[in-house]
């Protein structure tokens, strides 16, 4: 092959993606001293899914009870929730909140949040940029531990693509989450990259059986500005006001089973959830909880002045008058393949934000399998405060690592053969296109009696296509151009997240929160009381389970409705029949 | 259509930096930015927010890559 050209670039330590979690993350490492380079598919500022970012709910212990945020969070979630990440929200959003404020970050809209704030202060702390360029690999040293990463600039319009080599001291993935590039939902930029990357090294992945359900509409799909309207006009923080509800208002699986049962409701309204149009006569929804979160206000930090408070119930209509006729009722799948916000990806089981089993690794935010958020989003407010949260812990632990080892070094035979892989799709001559792999992968795995509501026979059918595409056409993929050799990348990590989801899926034997299975419909704490976890070992994907601590379980003196009070199709007469407790 | 025109361009390139799926580029010769992958906008308005003299048009559909038996 002709060798591609080159750059390469030096830091103590790499931060791959530049939303909240790589911000904090960059930001607490130049404070410690450390050389940061912040890499960056896109441009720094406009990263991810930050400039979406709308919403926020800090923990303020003068005025909300801890107990109530613990067992709320717990049953919306479904009890597999980490509780240890929800006591570091707790303790530490609010400084996040006030941190935000001090920038001026409490000035913009969301989309100018990040070139206005986030951006001027990574250049005023030193932090040098390296843009326009996806990371396709991590580097290792000999010992295995990470010690930089391989990638490319696909923009070819001015000057040819070249490889970029990034050797660090260690590496935060801040990559964010991803999906299958599915109609109406803005996170086409991300392809679940840090965890096709960390899997590649041996990391541990969690989550991917559960999934975000945001819809969008019947007859404009692809239109997902209009379900983001509302949130780009608000400029200042916008704050949930009360601790998250027990029930209502999370990312729930109920238009997909309400599908499942009684078929399309085209009446299904324009709200995010595809709330119904209101009932003439009966009290708006949310009223009750609007009213019992007024005790709140005037209190704590919602004294601060200048903030938008949502006082609770369903979302803001995200449309103008008249768009619910034009755009049509909610359908499933905006976010097909992407997982619960800070509940999929690397597994970090001491709460450094270190990936399990992998030296010099780390990951924040949607990156980072934290399981904050259990198997449901519960409700709106969590995210970028945790990954802000999140991207401040993982440089702390990184800053750590790098002080106490000296820097390692990459043979360079390693470095060029991650080149020459990287490059292999612009080699080759006959094959397949990334375009055509991102539809037929888009087509098996959306429609939802694949994706939402799972079946063994299902799940297994859809499992021999996605390997199919995995082993015979990933090899062979072609790449003319700069543009086509991200595609290409990007369509092989959603293709490993596939198999990673429809693996999940078959192994995780029971329904929970965003997770049912028409073959086991029911909740079962005694065998499934855990996270599923997907490893690399030997070139094959190894599912494990990894058991939650019995404290953590829903309380043995109420009864199973009283705990689980959303219903699965099919679940009561499973619990009718079932010759075993669980 | 997704992304539909860009008209009356200044050369500033902020709808390039700001869209996050590399539809949009600049033209060497003319300095202006240019529709040059059409088929991957995800219409998320970023582009038209981000440009000072609004010269983007956007427009809510879209046309859906028919399913082909390869490609």
């Amino acid at each position: 092959m002709a060798e591609a050209p080159k750059s390469t670039y030096s830091s103590d330590l790499l931060i791959i993606g530049s939303g909240f979690a790589g911000t904090f993350a960059a930001l607490e490492a130049r404070k410690n001293g450390l050389s940061v380079i912040m890499v960056d598919k896109g441009v720094v500022g406009w990263s991810g899914m930050s400039p979406w970012a709308s919403d926020s709910r800090p923990f303020d212990a003068e005025i909300y009870d801890r107990d109530e945020w613990h067992l709320n969070l717990a049953m919306n979630t479904e009890y597999v929730n980490d509780r240890v990440w929800l006591d570091i929200f707790m303790d530490e959003s609010l400084d996040i909140f006030y941190e935000l404020q001090a920038m001026g970050a409490h000035e913009t809209k969301p989309f100018e949040r990040g070139t206005r704030v986030f951006r001027s202060e990574l250049e005023a702390a030193g932090v040098a940029f390296v843009e326009r360029t996806m990371v396709t690999s991590l580097l290792k040293d000999d010992d295995g531990r990470v010690a930089g990463a391989v990638g490319f600039t696909y923009d070819d319009s001015r000057e040819a693509s070249k490889a970029v080599v990034l050797n660090a001291g260690a590496v935060v993935l801040c990559t964010g989450a991803g999906s299958y590039k599915s109609p109406g939902f803005p996170i086409w930029g991300q392809t679940f990259d840090g965890d096709a990357m960390a899997y590649e090294a041996g990391a541990t992945i969690v989550g991917k059986e559960f999934h975000d359900t945001h819809p969008t509409f019947a007859f404009a799909p692809a239109a997902a500005y209009e379900g983001w309207k509302w949130a780009q006009e608000v400029k200042g923080a916008y704050v949930m006001v009360g601790p998250p509800n027990k029930l209502e208002g999370g990312l729930t699986l109920g238009n997909a089973l309400n599908v499942y049962q009684n078929g399309v409701d085209r009446r299904l309204g324009v709200g995010p959830g595809g709330e119904p149009p209101p009932v003439p006569g009966a009290p708006p929804p949310g009223a009750e909880e609007r009213e019992r979160n007024r005790k709140y206000l005037g209190k704590g930090y919602l004294r601060t002045p200048g903030l938008h408070l949502d006082m609770g119930g369903p979302p803001e209509a995200p449309s103008e008058e008249g768009d619910g006729e034009k755009l049509g009722h909610r359908v499933g799948g905006a976010t097909a393949g992407m997982g619960v916000h800070k509940s999929e990806g690397i597994l970090s089981s001491d709460y450094s934000c270190a990936a399990d089993g992998v030296e010099g690794l780390y990951a924040a935010g949607d990156a980072l399998g934290s399981m904050l958020c259990g198997s449901l989003y519960p409700g709106r407010g969590f995210s970028s405060y945790g990954s802000a949260i999140q991207g401040r812990r993982a440089a702390r632990s990184a800053v750590n690592f790098v002080k106490s080892n000296p820097p390692p070094k990459v043979r360079s035979e390693k470095i060029e053969a991650a080149v020459r892989n990287m490059w292999a799709p612009r080699e080759n001559a006959e094959g397949y296109s990334p375009e055509w792999l991102t539809v037929t992968l888009q087509n098996t795995m959306t429609p939802f009696h694949v994706l939402y509501i799972k079946e063994r026979r299902r799940l297994d059918g859809a499992l021999a296509s996605i390997e199919f595409l995995r082993k015979h056409c990933v090899p062979r993929m072609i790449a003319r151009d700069g543009h086509e050799l991200r595609m290409a990348h990007e369509v092989k990590n959603m293709l490993l997240n596939a198999e990673m989801k429809l693996r999940a899926g078959l192994y995780r034997e029971e329904s929970r929160g965003t997770h049912f299975r028409e073959d086991f419909p029911v909740r079962n704490d005694k065998d499934w009381f855990c996270w599923v976890t997907v490893q690399q070992k030997g070139g094959e994907m190894n599912m494990g389970k990894q058991m939650l601590p019995e404290k953590w379980k829903p309380s043995s003196s109420n009864s199973y409705r009283e705990n689980y009070p959303r219903v699965f199709p099919g679940e009561d007469e499973y619990l009718r029949n079932q010759r075993f407790s669980i | 259509m997704p992304i539909d025109r860009i008209h009356g361009c200044i050369g500033c390139e902020n709808c390039v930096k700001a869209c996050p799926t590399d539809v949009i580029r600049m033209d060497p010769a003319s300095n202006q930015a240019f529709i040059a992958y059409q088929q991957d906008c995800q219409i998320c308005h970023l582009c038209r927010l981000s440009c000072p003299v609004d010269a983007i048009t956007l427009t809510p559909g879209k046309a859906m890559l028919p399913t082909t038996s390869w490609g």
